[in-house]
């Protein structure tokens, strides 16, 4: 691949990309195909899905180039396909094993283990030991709204507002949905036994 | 799931949480913290959070990029016609073609001659007008008449002599014809094996994309089977071990306490 590619911005590699500049897109994805990958296996915890979804999310944003009509937002556009692909992943999963544990509560208590494959089997990754694995696993027990939100703010330095427009509400419901996330994985991290003075 | 939206408040302690506020408004918030016990313990509970995700997130293994798009839209295309880098059949290479024809004709001696306000193509070399002047006689303007069709020299006056020439007979046509379909065979003979050349390098890329693709799927294919074995192995040493603490409280060996495995989300169960 070209190095001078590799110095350009989002946008200009969009608008070669656009142009049929396949190397373009090349960098594009290598600069961010990470961040997808990592983003996509939180959400479906487990890797050859994630694998499968961040690659699949790259296709259709290379299909849909044309459409991207703010190339300065590729990173945000490239994460909103990944989260829909996630949503139908997990669509597609519940369809499969419809015999889903719903649990009702209060707001911000754990309601859902996703389409049926709970993290800690052997065909997810969740049985990472150590605290990344535990974190996986509380994070995977939130809603999936919850989840999305305290993911693409925590650690994809999305801001609410761009998360809001990804996910079609406000950014005051993307903050409640942090909120209320946020409380529900340190209770039940805490539950765990992990808290922060544990770590030290 | 239903979420109550959240108050002004905690509106600002997340944006806070997360350093969205201006300077004004932190200050403004650091001061309702200090007002408020419940809101710092909220505070305290959510950045207790954040750097529980933020250290697990350091532990995580690293990810490197995998993904190459190869534009098989291009790669398979049936690819244009080429000759030199230039389309086989394009105006540059038609003027091209007639002017090399226009060549080898004139190298094999055609001439383009004027004649009565005409135009005649002749083989043979040009006539070279050669005048012989007396010095009793000069030429007058008057006499001096076109190259190519000379007066009748009257009198040793004026002679010029003019090369043999013949018109363009059948045998010419037929052995430039010749000249020009070998000519056309080489460079079609040419093209074929470019061609033959092109589609040889691109069924090779083509098969070594399968062989990768195959590699690739084989590798995934292997190392979901190793997780899955993994999964399976630890799945049995901690059936096992369950069994045994069961068959210790069984036999009364153990304390109740830390035989029964703990339900891994009580809050499941609780009934609304």
């Amino acid at each position: 691949m070209d190095d001078r590619l590799q110095g350009l911005q989002d946008a200009e590699l969009v608008v070669l990309a656009r142009d049929g500049h396949v190397d373009a897109f090349n960098c594009l994805a290598g600069r961010w195909e990470p961040s997808i990958f990592r983003f996509t296996r939180r959400m479906l915890g487990d890797t050859e899905d994630a694998r499968d979804v961040s690659q699949e999310a790259l296709v259709k944003a290379y299909l849909n180039l044309q459409k991207l009509r703010e190339p300065a937002r590729f990173k945000a556009w490239a994460h909103h396909i990944a989260l829909n692909l996630c949503r139908d992943r997990q669509r597609s999963r519940k369809h499969r094993q419809p015999s889903e544990t719903y649990v009702e509560g209060e707001p911000g208590e754990l309601h859902v283990v996703e389409g049926g494959r709970s993290f800690g089997s052997p065909e997810s990754d969740a049985h990472r030991s150590g605290l990344t694995g535990l974190v996986e696993e509380v994070l995977a027990l939130l809603p999936q709204e919850q989840r999305a939100a305290i993911l693409l703010r925590e650690y994809h330095g999305f801001t609410a507002e761009e998360i809001g427009a990804m996910t079609d509400v406000p950014a005051a419901t993307v903050r409640t949905r942090i909120y209320y996330g946020l409380r529900a994985a340190r209770r039940q991290l805490k539950e765990r036994g992990v808290t922060e003075a544990g770590l030290r | 799931m239903k979420e109550e939206s959240l108050d002004p408040k905690r509106q600002t302690l997340i944006a806070a949480l997360y350093g969205e506020l201006d300077a004004e408004a932190l200050e403004q918030f650091q001061a309702s913290l200090e007002e408020d016990p419940l809101l710092r313990a909220e505070w305290e509970e959510l950045r207790e959070a954040r750097a529980l995700l933020e250290t697990a997130a350091l532990n995580e293994p690293a990810h490197t990029p995998e993904f190459v798009f190869i534009d098989r839209s291009q790669a398979t295309a049936k690819p244009k016609r080429r000759l030199f880098g230039r389309p086989l059949f394009s105006p540059a290479w038609g003027f091209a073609s007639v002017a090399a024809c226009l060549a080898i004709l004139m190298g094999a001696g055609l001439r383009m001659d004027r004649m009565d306000n005409s135009l005649v193509l002749r083989f043979g070399p040009a006539p070279v007008p050669k005048t012989v002047a007396t010095p009793s006689q000069s030429v007058t303007p008057s006499e001096t008449t076109p190259q190519f069709n000379p007066p009748v020299p009257v009198g040793g006056g004026v002679r010029v002599e003019t090369t043999a020439e013949k018109a363009v007979t059948r045998d010419d046509l037929n052995r430039y014809s010749t000249r020009m379909l070998d000519a056309l065979t080489q460079m079609m003979g040419d093209a074929q094996e470019r061609q033959r050349r092109d589609m040889s390098y691109l069924m090779g890329r083509f098969y070594e994309e399968m062989a990768d693709e195959q590699d690739r799927k084989y590798e995934s294919l292997r190392q979901r089977v190793d997780g899955i074995g993994l999964g399976l192995m630890s799945e049995q040493t901690r059936t096992s071990q369950q069994i045994s603490r069961l068959t210790d409280q069984v036999r009364g060996t153990a304390s109740p306490a830390d035989s029964v495995a703990t339900p891994r989300n009580p809050d499941k169960d609780k009934k609304p």
